[in-house]
């Protein structure tokens, strides 16, 4: 944790509560919860509007309209007349189910998405936690959902689920590692793990702009694509082979949950990706506020313009792209990099 | 070098995937989205029946003479006349819309000009007898289930008329 300048609401209300003579203790929890009501808050409504964005680009690409009924002419209620019905349906558990993990698997996917927003800065000086290790609390924390895809898989009891299952933990740890790599060139150049940090360096210039991260973030929108399991990457749960893969057997609100998980860690890796390549909050004229959703939001319209351009691979292809190609690549690019930033 | 060149064609293979959805996402779609917005439908649609009505007088124009019951094939429609010469009129009317096949015989065959098909393509009712149809629903103004033949309408009556007409010479 960084002591570096707190926000004026922050000293606002942190003085009004000294002046009350509360315990500090207290106030550091409750500080917490405020915080983290926050972030879910956001990331719930986020999702609610992805969810919306990605049905409408969808139905546009392919020359339909995409929702259209509920909500105005343009579908605006839509995913929450959906989120309603989900909270109505049945909780259905498959009988040979092992009831501990499946219960349990959509909230491992589910929670990392929104860890991981503890360390993004959505402006100047709004972001939640400013940790020294943040990117690398990042990485750690995004490996997490592949814990709960296996544990949906086996939990499942279904073969379809199982084989979605392994394929999920699969390519995700494939991908992990070029992610990282491409994440190492900026923090070579910046020479901070900090997101705050790495955002500050990116006044003048914003790191894509410079040869060795124009590479390190094609790499990375490649790899953060396969790790949402969007479409050109979409094996856990190709339709067309495993029913619906790791989450088969899930229905209702269950099943809601891991669509949550799949849409707010989206954003994340949208919002991670402006973040350290695309310069943040950083921007001329309008708020910095708007500028990181702006950008954020861009890079999520390319994601979903490419899931409904682009055929599913095979998993063989996807294993020998991830290991063959974009894993040298990021080494080299690594290297590149060291020389490049050399001083 | 054909490995070079198979990597940049692949790229721009992916290139050129992305714009074939771009043009799609920005072209304008022709969906209408149906029960907010309805397809104008052709003059010579075969819809539901209208008993057409005298402009100037409102009168039915029906005489009840039977051309339009002899010559249906499908044996859908079933009239009971009352009154002699001049004063003849149908009293009961009636159009089985669960026999009707819509061929249009009717029309072509009415020597008084007294039937029309509307463009009403909204014939799903809750039981059969709902398919049975009689004087009043086929003249009424305000008809039910929707029956909003543009026919009856005073501006449209005539253009209508003589197309009718046409189409029967031709």
């Amino acid at each position: 944790m960084r002591g570096s300048s707190p926000s004026e609401l922050y000293v606002f209300l942190h003085g009004l509560w000294e002046r009350a003579g509360w315990p500090e203790g207290i106030w550091l929890v409750l500080w917490a919860v405020v915080v983290a009501a926050v972030i879910m808050v956001f990331v719930l409504l986020t999702v609610l509007i992805l969810v919306w964005v990605e049905r409408k680009v969808a139905g546009d690409i392919q020359s339909r309209l995409g929702p259209a009924r509920v909500g105005t002419r343009f579908g605006l209620l839509q995913t929450a007349a959906d989120a309603l019905k989900l909270l109505l349906k049945e909780d259905i558990i498959p009988a040979c189910a092992d009831r501990a993990l499946f219960v349990i698997a959509p909230f491992i996917v589910f929670v990392p998405a929104f860890l991981a927003f503890l360390v993004i800065p959505f402006g100047r000086r709004l972001v939640a936690q400013d940790l020294d290790l943040g990117v690398l609390y990042v990485v750690a924390v995004s490996t997490l959902p592949a814990l709960g895809f296996l544990m949906a898989g086996w939990g499942s009891n279904n073969k379809y689920s199982m084989i979605g299952g392994m394929r999920a933990v699969a390519q995700l740890m494939t991908y992990e590692i070029p992610l990282g790599l491409s994440l190492l060139t900026v923090i070579l150049s910046v020479g901070s793990l900090s997101t705050v940090d790495i955002v500050a360096g990116q006044a003048h210039l914003w790191n894509i702009a410079r040869l060795p991260m124009t590479i390190a973030f094609v790499i990375y929108f490649i790899c953060a694509m396969a790790e949402v399991n969007r479409v050109p990457f979409d094996l856990p749960e190709a339709e067309a082979e495993l029913v619906a893969g790791y989450h088969t057997e899930y229905s209702g609100m269950r099943w809601a949950i891991f669509f949550m998980g799949e849409y707010g860690y989206l954003f994340f890796v949208c919002a991670f990706g402006t973040t350290l390549f695309l310069g943040g909050w950083q921007g001329p004229l309008l708020p910095p506020v708007v500028w990181f959703l702006g950008k954020t939001y861009a890079l999520i319209i390319v994601m979903m313009w490419m899931r409904w351009t682009y055929p599913r691979l095979r998993i063989d292809q996807v294993m020998r792209f991830g290991w063959k190609v974009l894993v040298p690549a990021a080494l080299l690019n690594l290297i590149l990099a060291g020389f490049w930033f050399a001083r | 070098m054909s490995v070079i060149r198979d990597l940049l064609t692949g790229i721009a293979s992916l290139f050129k995937g992305l714009w074939v959805t771009l043009v799609n996402w920005v072209r304008p779609k022709t969906t209408i989205r149906y029960p907010f917005q309805r397809r104008e439908m052709p003059p010579r649609y075969r819809g539901l029946l209208v008993l057409r009505r005298n402009p100037e007088t409102n009168e039915v124009n029906c005489t009840a003479c039977g051309m339009c019951e002899r010559n249906c094939p499908a044996r859908a429609i079933t009239i009971e006349a009352e009154g002699k010469g001049k004063e003849r009129r149908a009293r009961e009317y009636k159009v089985d819309y669960g026999r009707c096949m819509f061929c249009r015989m009717c029309v072509e065959e009415c020597p008084f000009n007294a039937l029309a098909m509307t463009g009403d393509y909204e014939y799903a009712v809750y039981d059969r007898d709902g398919l049975v149809v009689g004087l009043k629903q086929l003249t009424a103004e305000n008809r039910p289930r929707g029956m909003t033949g543009k026919e009856l309408r005073g501006e449209k009556e005539e253009a209508s008329a003589e197309k009718a007409e046409e189409s029967a010479s031709q």
